[in-house]
């Protein structure tokens, strides 16, 4: 048994002469229709809401059989909307139904669609727990669908904000494309006690450890008032915060201070990372020119000895290291070359802190 | 055995016998879950660090995994089914919902962070964490297990009485505190 | 018992931990009383947070309430205050075990409000991704199904697979679970190098794997008697609900948005929709098994046809949604997701309605549930696919 869908598609009705139908059945009901981006909708009027949908239901050139959903649109003044969406299987097309809700802001009221589909039932308890608008003619809007049972408030509804963002706004730096008049990006400096933007976390903990311990025994490493590098790459869009983040003091950062523990701050450390990456790399392309030297001497001496055994390997060419990336593994992207001349600098800092 | 200190090489003993022996009551709330599952499964198996999921609940078990966004819907179940769990009981927030609200930290149905109706003895990061970091989270929890007493821990797990001038007390405290 | 004659309405919305309240039915002399269990919210059996209360004579189900709610997030307002981009991160967490075709359909919905041309390799691209999204999906469900019919053996194969599939995914994207690789525009970036040769061999391999799943479980005769004839679901009655996907498709009704309204460029290759006959349990599972070897070959179509190109087009600095709404429906492994974006001209939707499948798929179960026996209820629990997050949003 097969269900016929899409067996009339090609005597589907254009949008303009579904509306010309719908009038013809409801006379004043329909208010408008509008086709734009893809949908179809037809604005009716409150009392012609059920009528309407029946319609579309049980007319033989219209048949939406499916029930799609149904749910609210916050108006701002005006009020809520109820937006359902039915589709036809047998013709393959979509169409919206909107109505304007009666009785404004306050109590919202909107005829109920589950006599005609079962699927509004659902549909409409859960547009009740979001903003409030009663259906007559349902059966049992409450308990709430979604919230919590004692849940205070119609969430959707543009006048109910969410608390933790009035408590505490996003924290992180604005749009990093967004800018101002003279074309700078804007940057959100944290104010006194609010939470750092994720780049300058560093520079930030940096200074409220040494406003917390001023006088803290630093081992090795630079001169501790060096500037702090940035490690990561950063985006273009970060300027260097003023002093702002000075101020943020309340709760600095508090150093272990038992003895024998050393505190390096973020920055030495970076700092010391970086000359620890240069004398690496320099150690590791000695080592490498070293062995090179020493491959081509050994080849050398065996084709002066005259025998067929074949040189250790293949002789790795200068400036690479063989591993998989090379090898066009699932790790290259297009455009991999600077990403990898950035890994194999990472990779032969971490060797050397290895050895060491 | 949860009131006296025992000596070490016994207490080494119990304490192993103990960690690689953990029941795990199968709560998952949300896509941690999923990952949790991939965790239980062939490839990355977490049943060879002798935790078993198939606890038949919780009363059965002994060690909770809450994967997954807490909602303030599902917050008495989590707690009534904690309070179901025999003493002792460890508890591994699994992902960044349930350690702190994760993406949803602004919702208003959202418990922004399962710590907030239960103690929990290890957090694991991610959205969602890798199998292997749940690994990780466990040996954790296994090592925290090795060295821990459970007469310390039944003490700091004691119920408090707070008093009407707002001090806090804990009950078995409490006669003395009357006295004084 | 004797005492109380009269009856009690059971509140659909019982706290857990509220009293079980019993119904009185006097028959002359013989008085029963019917029981209601409540099933979940904390459940092996049920596909995550989700509670049914059942009103039972003996072992028949006389009614059947699902309780939702425990995974409510508040997507809908979270998307009123988060801009397209983070949007994105936001809708992959709702049906969880297909992230991908989740951010598809708002990028799709953002797209066509604001008339953005999308590349043709993105979204051929996109249409791999979504496949092998959709075979792992409904991997996961063909192993949890026979698990809750106490089939363990299923659940290992499927994972099995499911790791692979997901570290390939991982090598385009970098997620295994929550992918946030569509943007508007395309996706992120392009895929990496050899992935086609290892989209191509894994295709291959999934499908001689498939053979073990019908061997195991599609042809076992315990399997048979546990869900042939359980649960059927008219089609009537399936559309009147908005029940999509393969339960509907089990139902009868070959009803695929992919063929129906095809969205990015499945007009251009063959979709082949399997059907069942009854909409009972048996068909809807065979119905996933005939949809993963169906998107096995679609993924080989999308194999030969992938073109070369740009992946994205270049975003403006400050993405905005020019003012108006639009709707559209795509088929999300587990049925049609729909999407509703209505824009005020700014950067935050005003209003982002998801229609998901599994809501509708759950409001059908209390018309599956009644009269069945309770161990048939975790057989149809099972088998109308949901994922709790994707009915709560």
């Amino acid at each position: 048994m097969t269900y016929p869908v899409l067996s009339r598609a090609g005597e589907a009705l254009t949008p303009a002469e579904q509306e010309e139908l719908l009038r013809d059945r409801l006379g004043e009901g329909v208010l408008e229709t509008l086709d734009a981006n893809g949908t179809f909708t037809v604005t009716v009027a409150p009392d012609a809401w059920v009528a309407t949908t029946r319609a579309c239901k049980d007319e033989p050139l219209l048949a939406y059989d499916m029930f799609d959903c149904l749910f609210g649109v916050d108006r701002s003044e005006a009020g809520f909307d109820i937006v359902a969406i039915l589709y036809s299987t047998s013709r393959g097309q979509r169409i919206l139904l909107r109505v304007h809700c009666e009785g404004g802001r306050d109590k919202p009221v909107c005829p109920s669609l589950v006599d005609l589909y079962a699927g509004a039932n659902w549909m409409e308890r859960e547009t009740w727990d979001m903003f409030g608008i009663e259906f007559e003619g349902h059966p049992g809007l409450t308990p709430r669908l979604l919230c919590a049972e004692n849940f205070e408030g119609w969430p959707l509804r543009k006048d109910f904000y969410l608390a933790s963002r009035e408590a505490k706004p996003w924290p992180g730096v604005k749009e990093p494309a967004e800018l101002d008049e003279q074309g700078n990006p804007i940057v959100k400096i944290p104010g006194p006690g609010e939470a750092v933007g994720p780049s300058i976390l560093d520079e930030v903990m940096a200074e409220q450890a040494k406003i917390a311990n001023p006088h803290a025994e630093v081992s090795g490493g630079p001169d501790a008032t060096a500037p702090p590098e940035p490690a990561a790459p950063e985006p273009a869009a970060q300027t260097t915060p003023g002093p702002g983040p000075s101020e943020a003091a309340d709760e600095p950062e508090a150093p272990d201070e038992t003895p024998g523990v050393d505190f390096v701050t973020p920055e030495e450390r970076e700092a010391k990372d970086a000359d620890d990456a240069a004398i690496a790399s320099a150690r590791a392309e000695l080592s490498r020119i070293q062995q090179a030297e020493a491959r081509e001497q050994k080849a050398a001496e065996q084709a002066a000895a005259g025998s067929d055994t074949p040189t250790a390997g293949p002789a790795i060419p200068e400036g690479q290291t063989a591993d998989l990336r090379d090898e066009g593994g699932l790790d290259e992207r297009d455009g991999g070359d600077d990403a990898q001349a950035e890994a194999e600098g990472d990779d032969a800092g971490h060797d050397a802190e290895e050895d060491r | 055995m949860d009131q006296v200190e025992l000596p070490k090489p016994v207490k080494f003993v119990f304490n192993w016998g103990r960690r690689y022996s953990l029941w795990c009551f199968n709560f998952g709330l949300a896509c941690c879950a999923i990952e949790f599952i991939a965790a239980s499964t062939a490839r990355h198996d977490f049943i060879r660090l002798g935790v078993i999921p198939f606890a038949h609940g919780p009363r059965q078990a002994d060690l909770m995994i809450v994967s997954g966004t807490l909602t303030d819907k599902m917050a008495p179940a989590v707690k009534r089914l904690y309070d179901e769990m025999p003493e002792p009981k460890y508890v591994i927030s699994f992902g960044s919902c349930a350690n702190c609200g994760g993406p949803y930290w602004d919702s208003y149905s959202v418990t922004k962070g399962v710590d907030q109706i239960l103690p929990i003895d290890v957090y694991v990061p991610g959205c969602p964490p890798r199998p292997e970091a749940l690994l990780d989270g466990i040996i954790a929890l296994q090592d925290m297990i090795q060295q821990e007493s459970l007469p310390e821990r039944m003490r700091q797990r004691r119920p408090i009485v707070l008093g009407e001038d707002g001090t806090a007390t804990p009950l078995d405290e409490l006669p003395a505190a009357a006295e004084a | 018992m004797g005492d109380l004659d009269t009856r009690e309405q059971v509140h659909p919305g019982t706290a857990p931990g509220e009293d079980l309240v019993l119904e009185i039915r006097g028959d002359g002399d013989f008085d029963t009383a019917d029981m209601t269990l409540s099933i979940g919210p904390a459940h092996p059996a049920t596909h995550g947070v989700l509670r049914v209360i059942l009103e039972m004579d003996g072992e028949k189900i006389r009614d059947a309430h699902p309780v939702i709610g425990y995974m409510h997030r508040g997507f809908e307002k979270l998307a009123e205050a988060r801009d397209f981009r983070q949007i994105m991160a936001l809708t992959n967490r709702h049906d969880w075990l297909s992230g991908f075709s989740n951010e598809l359909g708002v990028a799709l919905a953002a797209e066509r409000l604001m008339e953005f041309e999308v590349p043709d390799r993105a979204q051929w691209i996109r249409m791999l991704l979504a496949e092998w999204n959709r075979v792992l999906n409904h991997l996961m469900f063909v192993g949890s199904y026979a698990i809750e019919l106490g089939a363990i053996t299923p659940m290992f194969y499927a994972f099995r697979e499911r790791e692979d599939i997901q570290f390939l995914l991982e090598s385009a994207t970098g997620g295994r679970l929550h992918f946030t690789y569509n943007q508007v525009g395309g996706v992120k970036i392009d895929l990496p190098k050899g992935f086609m040769k290892e989209s191509t061999d894994l295709s291959a391999m999934v499908r001689k794997r498939l053979q073990d799943y019908v061997d195991l479980v599609l042809g076992n005769e315990i399997f048979h008697a546990r869900t042939k004839g359980i649960g059927p679901l008219p089609p009537e009655v399936a559309l009147a609900y908005g029940v999509t996907g393969p339960t509907l498709q089990a139902a009868g009704v070959p009803e695929d948005s992919r063929v129906t309204e095809p969205y990015l460029k499945y007009g251009e290759i063959d979709v082949r929709v399997p059907t069942g006959t009854n909409g009972d349990s048996f068909d809807r599972f065979a119905v996933l098994l005939g949809r993963i070897e169906a998107s096995l070959d679609l993924i080989d179509q999308i194999h030969d046809h992938m073109p070369a190109g740009p992946v994205n087009s270049k975003l403006p600095k400050i993405v905005k949604a020019p003012e108006g709404y639009t709707y559209i429906r795509t088929e999300n492994p587990l049925g049609q997701l729909g999407y509703y974006l209505e824009s005020d001209g700014g950067k935050n939707p005003w209003r982002l309605k998801m229609r998901t499948p599994s809501f509708s798929n759950v409001q059908v179960l209390p018309y599956l549930l009644r009269g069945a026996l309770v161990p048939d209820a975790v057989a149809i629990l099972g088998s109308v696919f949901f994922v709790v997050g994707d009915v709560d949003r």
